[in-house]
């Protein structure tokens, strides 16, 4: 099906096209340019100057009278630009023209080969520095290279070490109480048949010895009295009651038995 | 995303933040960061949150030991030394005796150490000795020189190192000075194994006061009546001994000298005089005298001198013995109607009961410490030795006699001797304070009686 615009609507038609057009072209533009691109600001390192060793004494009639250019300042990280000078009156030219034109020309030649030296400095300084950077960075590098492999060596120690705890952890976990509970029965027993409760004094004074087995159910070195009687003799008497009751038999369960040779507190209530 | 996904994103940012631009190299630095913090916290978590690995805890209560066992090794003899090995029978009977000790029967063991560097101190913890005892005797000149050296077998280590020279009469009195020592390093408390006893026997009709070590040897007479001789009493000191002596045809209490024999009458007042106690300084006697009309007490100075009286009641007052202190007098009195213990002031006064505990208490002797008080107690028909703590109050029926009497503490403290009656004749028994060892002393001819335990001896040089 055909649809027939009329003169009017064709025209309307048209201007909605062009505008259309122009808007998305202003569009555009302003997309261009409202955008803030990352501006990069190039600060100028090198100055660029004209150096005088001195002024000629005369000049042609027809020079045309320049302004002398400053000295260059020293080079410096973020050099300023120099604040103009005054130009310097120059003195009116003396009738002897030949003479000022060497002169001059000696002077140019002199600014020409003295602007090519500091170029060459300037280069020779960049150079200088750029290495000196770089040397700064390779060790910057190596240091950091060596912190991570400490920061890594520590996590690792860390997590090593985690491990080994978590282990043990897991290992006491598994202790089995009741075949702790008949092993320390039976160490309690076979030393309260040696203990002489006579020698303590009746007031029942309480005595901790601590003491730490071998593997074998032995007890490695000496008993260690913790907190005495206040009577020597019934301290002794106490000692000598857990050494005359070693070996001590230990469980064959390896977490179990890990517990009893682990430090061991003894109470005694000799008179109870 | 996860939690810890989240942090590292945070952390990176965190780190890179200030760098601009986010490099491999700085997200690896923030990572390892993020990594190392989250461990740390972690293991100071763990550290807190894990439960503690506590040591395991035994508690002991009481003790079944009552015996420290101990080797006595026969001692190596050499010259013409052969007492080696009767001295170590009577350290093995004194230690045995004293019931704190129990001695390792070592005859039949193949080879014994002469020297502590010859122990396998394996060998003897097997046969749970924790004591060894071994040494020498040596015949220098007309002496015997005994050397001792007593080991702790579960430390393996020297207690005791003795050397005696004495002569060759005396190695009874040396092995008791050894047991001594040795009863003390093992108990703390000394020994009484070097004392003396005094006590009477009675042969047909002829009384005899005797002196003898404490285990009934080395017996010496004092004195000798064909009339009865009663109540010896040792001077503190142990040089004098009182006694009432029926020689007269009534009872006089004499004080006699045992290093000179010189005797003296100190009370021989009209009526009878018996039953002299000394005053723990020894500077005067408690005494009993019918003086007046019923048996009482009084104090007499040991010459003889300055008689005051203590007990004035019209009951008998018999049988005194001062307090350690000296300061009270305890003593057998009816007063009350049946034999009961009183105290008074050394200086006289108001009587004061003691006993409460049965209904016949009498013959009352203080433990030199002052710590219990012994007596003769009526159990059920039976006369026995009884102790009483005196600080709990508590009382111990000790003897299984019938007819015991006579208790005396021995300078320890730690053994009564009293008389007892086995098959109709009078000897001599001993019992520890916690009645657990009792042994018969003598079984020597006639009756034996009256026993006193002396005090402490001086070790010969």
């Amino acid at each position: 099906m055909k649809i027939v615009l009329s003169p009017q609507d064709q025209v309307i038609r048209k201007r909605a096209a062009i505008l259309s057009v122009l808007m998305h072209v202003l569009l555009f533009l302003g997309m261009i340019f409202m955008v803030d691109w990352k501006a990069v600001h190039v600060s100028p390192s090198v100055m660029e100057a004209t150096l005088w060793d001195s002024l000629p004494s005369k000049q042609p009639t027809k020079a045309v009278a320049k302004p002398v250019e400053p000295p260059p300042p020293p080079p410096e990280l973020t050099p300023k630009p120099p604040e103009p000078k005054p130009p310097e009156k120059v003195a009116p030219p003396e009738p002897q023209v030949k003479q000022a034109e060497q002169a001059a020309e000696i002077a140019l030649k002199k600014q020409e080969d003295e602007k090519k030296r500091l170029l060459e400095e300037e280069k020779k300084k960049e150079l200088e520095q750029k290495k000196q950077e770089e040397k700064l960075k390779k060790i910057q590098e190596a240091l950091r290279k060596q912190e991570e492999e400490d920061k890594l060596k520590k996590i690792q120690d860390a997590m090593r070490q985690q491990d080994m705890d978590a282990q043990q952890s897991a290992a006491a976990a598994t202790v089995d109480p009741s075949v702790l509970g008949y092993y320390a029965d039976l160490m309690k027993r076979k030393i309260r048949n040696n203990v002489n409760s006579g020698l303590c004094p009746v007031t029942n004074p309480e005595l901790l010895v601590d003491i730490q087995m071998t593997n074998s159910g032995d007890i490695s070195g000496m008993p260690k009295l913790i907190k005495g009687s206040g009577d020597a003799v019934c301290d002794d008497a106490v000692i000598r009651a857990i050494l005359a009751a070693k070996p001590f038999d230990l469980p064959d369960d390896p977490a179990t038995r890990k517990k009893m040779v682990d430090l061991i507190h003894l109470k005694f209530r000799p008179r109870s | 995303m996860t939690l810890s996904e989240l942090l590292v994103i945070i952390l990176v940012y965190k780190q890179t933040k200030m760098n601009k631009t986010v490099t491999m190299q700085t997200f690896k630095n923030g990572f390892i960061h993020f990594l190392s913090r989250t461990i740390g916290a972690g293991l100071l978590l763990w550290q807190f949150a894990a439960p503690a690995q506590a040591a395991l805890e035994i508690e002991i209560s009481g003790g079944s030991a009552i015996q420290i066992p101990i080797a006595i090794l026969p001692m190596a003899e050499s010259g013409a030394a052969s007492s080696g090995s009767r001295l170590h029978e009577i350290i093995s009977n004194d230690l045995r005796g004293s019931g704190m000790f129990r001695i390792i029967n070592t005859s039949g063991l193949p080879a014994l150490p002469n020297s502590a560097a010859q122990i396998k101190y394996t060998d003897w913890t097997a046969l749970k000795a924790q004591g060894l005892s071994l040494g020498e005797v040596q015949q220098v000149g007309g002496n015997l020189k005994v050397s001792v050296q007593v080991m702790d077998v579960l430390r393996q280590t020297a207690l005791l190192q003795l050397t005696y020279t004495v002569s060759p009469s005396q190695y009874r009195h040396v092995a008791h000075l050894i047991a001594d020592q040795i009863y003390e390093k093992f108990t703390g408390q000394p020994g009484a194994f070097a004392t003396r006893i005094a006590y009477v026997t009675k042969v047909g009709k002829r009384f005899t006061l005797q002196i003898a070590d404490y285990d009934g040897f080395n017996a010496q007479t004092l004195v000798s009546s064909n009339e009865p001789i009663i109540s010896p009493a040792w001077s503190p000191d142990g040089s004098k001994m009182a006694y009432v002596s029926f020689e007269k045809k009534k009872p006089i209490v004499f004080v006699q000298s045992l290093y000179t024999g010189e005797r003296k009458m100190v009370a021989n007042f009209k009526g009878n005089n018996s039953a002299p106690a000394w005053a723990p300084d020894g500077s005067k006697l408690a005494v009993v005298l019918t003086y007046g009309a019923n048996s009482q007490i009084y104090t007499i100075s040991a010459d003889g001198s300055n008689l005051q009286q203590v007990t004035k009641s019209s009951a008998i007052d018999t049988e005194p013995a001062f307090s350690p202190d000296g300061q009270s007098i305890y003593f057998s009195s009816d007063r009350g109607g049946r034999p009961q213990i009183y105290k008074v002031s050394a200086s006289g006064g108001s009587p004061s009961r003691v006993t409460f505990e049965g209904s016949y208490n009498v013959s009352p002797r203080f433990s030199p410490d002052g710590k219990y008080l012994t007596y003769i107690r009526n159990d059920g028909g039976a006369f026995k030795v009884a102790v009483q703590d005196l600080g709990t109050g508590d009382v111990k029926v000790l003897s299984t006699g019938s007819q015991d009497e006579s208790p005396s503490f021995a300078p320890n403290a730690r053994t009564i001797m009293y008389a007892t009656r086995v098959g109709g004749k009078g000897t001599l028994a001993t019992v520890t304070v916690d009645g657990l060892v009792r042994q018969r002393l003598s079984e020597a001819g006639g009756d034996i009686r009256e026993p006193a335990w002396g005090p402490a001896q001086a070790a010969p040089k």
